[in-house]
């Protein structure tokens, strides 16, 4: 056979450094991969088919159980997009409330992905460490919502819970003590050696290439492609001046930095959010069905996800179909693959953030 | 390496950072439903909006089912309550051998006859069933 040199890896469904079922069709040549052909499809769940039996209320629900670490945003995306189809203003104080959870959610889910990269290129005392903040932060989640990570706060109108003042000193001390952790961390993961070897120089995608691929979030971000969904000002956004944060070397480093930076970026925007919050009211009362099509974007943790929502009146929901950043950035996979040597592809995998359960739904 | 040794060397005094289960529910924790089944006056308002569909209220027998493996502890069935007969208690149910379906017993409220027509005195239906609002109205917890 002329390719003698040429084989066939399946790199998972099942692999210990996948979180969760994605498989990857390797063809490498000796050590280096020529071709990688990434195949999803184990999780599929059919939870937007629900919205056959949910009712418009009850969906809520269901689509925070798309993904468990971005549950936050997906229900405020829906939120968001039935109180557009219904023309419901929900009030200032619910808007700030959902950013401050969210980004909250942000930050445990860049905190679970730091410790999973750390964990994929074998450092796993900075795994343990990474976590061991992430653990504050579920607390938190855990105190000012119910429940560690479905919070279920967002309904249709406004927030269920509030954070009175009391709990909002108790959030700023623990962000004050997580942030002066998490600059340990940086600092090792900015300069350390192993780290550097692993992710400088691996997987670089141009700016170009980002947006041609139509990369999300911070893939894109990391490309040098000021791209951030939150500019666009939905809910409290607007008034929380800040800027997206962007690398421009494009490789594995750039997307970690990225990540990182946006944990103190979250940080500052829960600061800020508490510090600008008006009092009153939470929630409005909403009556009746919504009308009409509408689409609703928010960014997540992992980048913009995409709501389509039909209604035509009755309790349930026409249609609903969620494009998550996930299925957006796996096309990074045939870019950033080829090339690379295949002890570089769990790394390379992770960089992208993949949530699978969100692509598949 | 030698950043993380200060961090490496409190972690070996420090306790665990991680709460063990069981622990001490945060207040407010959402752990499992309960129920006060002599307030309830079945109005089957919880089974409806119930977003996971493990309640069963039965007003002709008086009771009220629920499948707490099946409970995603939302609490929806809380907020909506129009008696505050449904609480959250805040520490998570214990793990069971059985996924065994906890029935409640009460009695539902019998509709007072009206002077016009005493033949429908023995109606069974709940007397709040036309206060309740149409299906698919959000609700919002205060």
């Amino acid at each position: 056979m002329p390719d003698s040199n040429i084989s066939f890896i399946p790199f998972g469904p099942q692999h210990p450094v996948l979180p969760e079922p994605i498989h990857l069709r390797l063809v490498v040549e000796n050590e280096k991969v020529v071709e990688a052909l990434p195949t999803v499809g184990y999780v599929h769940r059919g939870l937007e088919k629900m919205v056959e039996a949910k009712d418009v209320n009850q969906m809520i629900y269901v689509v925070e159980r798309i993904c468990g670490i971005c549950s936050c945003m997906h229900a405020m995306a829906y939120c968001q997009g039935i109180e557009e189809l219904m023309n419901v203003e929900i009030p200032e104080r619910a808007k700030y409330l959902r950013v401050i959870w969210a980004e909250l959610h942000r930050m445990h889910s860049h905190l679970l992905w730091l410790g999973l990269l750390a964990d994929s290129f074998g450092y796993e005392s900075l795994f343990m460490q990474t976590w061991r903040i992430r653990e504050r932060v579920m607390d938190i989640l855990d105190k000012t919502a119910g429940n560690r990570v479905i919070i279920s706060v967002n309904v249709i109108g406004g927030v269920r819970r509030d954070i009175d003042t009391e709990m909002q000193k108790w959030v700023l001390q623990s962000l004050d003590a997580i942030e002066k952790d998490l600059r340990e961390i940086y600092n090792v993961m900015k300069d350390d050696y192993t780290v550097k070897q692993r992710t400088v120089g691996v997987g670089v995608l141009s700016a170009d290439d980002a947006r041609e691929l139509g990369l999300v979030g911070p893939m894109l971000r990391a490309s040098g492609v000021a791209s951030d969904h939150r500019m666009t000002g939905y809910a409290a956004y607007k008034d929380l001046d800040f800027e997206p944060v962007v690398e421009t070397a494009g490789d594995s480093y750039a997307r970690m930095i990225v990540r990182m930076k946006e944990l103190f970026q979250s940080i500052d925007l829960i600061r800020k959010a508490f510090a600008r919050m008006p009092e009153g009211d939470i929630a409005v009362k909403v009556r009746g069905n919504p009308t009409g099509e509408v689409i609703s974007r928010v960014e997540q943790s992992r980048g913009e996800v995409l709501y389509y929502i039909k209604a035509d009146g009755t309790k349930n929901l026409s249609r609903l179909r969620v494009r998550t950043p996930t299925f957006a950035n796996i096309a990074a996979l045939f870019k950033i693959l080829p090339g690379c040597s295949l002890s570089d592809v769990p790394v390379l995998v992770l960089t992208i953030d993949p949530c699978i359960s969100c692509t598949e739904r | 390496m030698l950043k993380m040794s200060k961090r490496l060397l409190e972690n070996l005094v420090h306790g665990p950072v991680t709460r063990l289960k069981p622990r001490e529910p945060f207040e407010g924790a959402r752990g499992h439903v309960e129920i006060d089944i002599d307030k309830c006056i079945f109005c089957m308002r919880c089974m409806r909006e119930c977003p996971s569909g493990c309640l069963t209220v039965n007003p002709s027998d008086g009771t009220w089912n629920i499948n707490q493996f099946e409970c995603i502890a939302c609490g929806v069935c809380v907020s909506v309550c129009a008696k505050h007969a449904i609480t959250m208690n805040e520490t998570p149910r214990k793990p069971a051998y059985h996924k065994d379906i906890s029935t409640y017993r009460g009695t539902p409220p019998v509709r007072v006859a009206k002077a016009k027509a005493p033949s429908e005195a023995d109606h069974k239906a709940p007397e709040n069933e036309k206060k309740e609002s149409e299906a698919g109205t959000p609700s919002a917890e205060a």
